[in-house]
């Protein structure tokens, strides 16, 4: 599959945006003091890891 | 712990705070990473990506949201009453420009003509037979043009109406227009001159002809004339009969509003009474807005379904014979049953159930 220009800005901003996400979400799953919170918090990790792996196969 | 500018600055970072910055930070991608790369992506694959992430990313952002509002750390305010009746005005003005651009969507409208009230998408209508969307025709083994001279055929002021109000095989039959008037059917409405109305279930199912419903727009008061064109109705009928009454000092709309059942002397397209009892509706009385003129600062949503509020069955409505109130004040009633019984007529019951013209 041949990127545009565009789709490849918008695939790398959001590969970023992804990465960010996950770090941070590592830092606050150590930090929240509410059990529910870390569970909510580790749904979003796994979540953003499906994402950059399904941002990553785009990339070719 | 946080260190700023070479000093620790010690502070705990709470949960809510932590659930606020993931909320924000939700929102921020999906407002300025993947909103936008789904309306950039060319490649479909990666748009269905895209779009995959953005679902996944709008359903966190509500669990988030869920959990901040479950302790009462993201309150939502209720709209006020002055919000709301802002907002319902706001409705009323975008229903009535969208329903004007639509009305007057084809060429110009015709000399003497005060606003296109014609034909809306997928609608029936037919002067003399059976519209496009005639399933009664359909079902009973016989095409439209058998019923009745229908078509756009006749008659050139059809020109004026968008093509896709049109409907397909024999709409707009040739008494849709009288003179400068066009006083055509309302979407989803079933409309006949002289036969089976385009949508009229009591014609297909209680073998009724929609012509002996003389449901005519025309009929009520210019009281009406204010209303927009969305409360007019999507199936109610306007027949042809109220189109060539209403070529007389025709000024305002006065026609179906949405979702009831108007008729004049025979069914109504959603003259529920008229197909499930297996009676027209004229036989218990007349809906639509022959009745008192107490409802037309009504919108039509506060108006009911089916024709009960104005003036339908066990409402303020007439019976057949009667004069209705409201419908006294403009119209020559002689003339309008005495038309009633020629046109009728002209038709009779065909073997299957049809009403053909003799």
């Amino acid at each position: 599959m041949q990127l545009t220009q565009t789709e490849a800005w918008y695939l790398g901003e959001a590969i970023k945006g992804e990465t960010l996400m996950s770090r941070k979400l590592a830092t606050y799953r150590e930090m929240a003091q509410d059990p529910k919170l870390r569970a909510l918090i580790e749904n979003l990790e796994r979540a953003c890891e499906r994402h950059l792996s399904l941002l990553s196969s785009h990339v070719k | 712990m946080p260190e700023v500018m070479g000093s620790s600055i010690q502070r705990e970072i709470t949960d809510r705070e932590i659930a606020e910055d993931l909320l924000a930070t939700q929102k921020h991608l999906l407002n300025y990473y993947y909103a936008p790369a789904i309306l950039e992506a060319a490649d479909q694959g990666l748009r269905s990506a895209f779009q995959e992430i953005h679902a996944d990313a709008a359903n966190a952002a509500k669990s988030i949201f869920d959990y901040l509002h479950s302790r009462g750390w993201y309150q939502v305010r209720m709209a006020d009453q002055d919000t709301l009746a802002s907002l319902r005005n706001a409705v009323l003005q975008s229903r009535q420009a969208v329903n004007s651009s639509l009305s007057t969507g084809g060429n110009s409208m015709q000399q003497g003509q005060t606003g296109w009230t014609g034909t809306q998408f997928m609608e029936g209508q037919s002067g003399m037979g059976p519209s496009s969307v005639a399933r009664g025709a359909q079902w009973g083994g016989e095409p439209s043009w058998m019923t009745g001279p229908t078509g756009q055929f006749q008659g050139g002021y059809q020109g004026n109406a968008p093509s896709y109000a049109r409907g397909g095989f024999g709409a707009q039959g040739g008494s849709g227009w009288q003179g400068t008037t066009w006083t055509g059917t309302q979407y989803g409405e079933g409309q006949s001159g002289m036969g089976p109305s385009s949508l009229a279930h009591g014609a297909r199912w209680g073998g009724q002809p929609s012509w002996t419903g003389a449901g005519g727009q025309t009929y009520g008061t210019l009281e009406t004339q204010n209303l927009p064109q969305w409360t007019q109705g999507s199936y109610g009928g306007q027949s042809s009969f109220g189109a060539q009454q209403g070529v007389i000092g025709r000024q305002a709309w006065t026609g179906t509003q949405y979702g009831e059942g108007q008729s004049g002397l025979g069914p109504s397209s959603v003259a529920q009474t008229a197909h499930w009892g297996g009676e027209p509706s004229w036989s218990t009385g007349f809906g639509g807005q022959y009745g008192s003129g107490q409802n037309i600062n009504l919108p039509s949503w506060a108006r009911g379904g089916m024709s009960a509020v104005q003036g339908g069955v066990g409402g303020s409505g007439f019976m057949p014979g009667q004069i209705p109130q409201g419908f006294q004040q403009g119209y020559a009633v002689q003339n309008w049953q005495s038309g009633l019984r020629e046109q009728r007529g002209n038709w009779q019951q065909g073997s299957q159930g049809n009403w053909q013209s003799q």
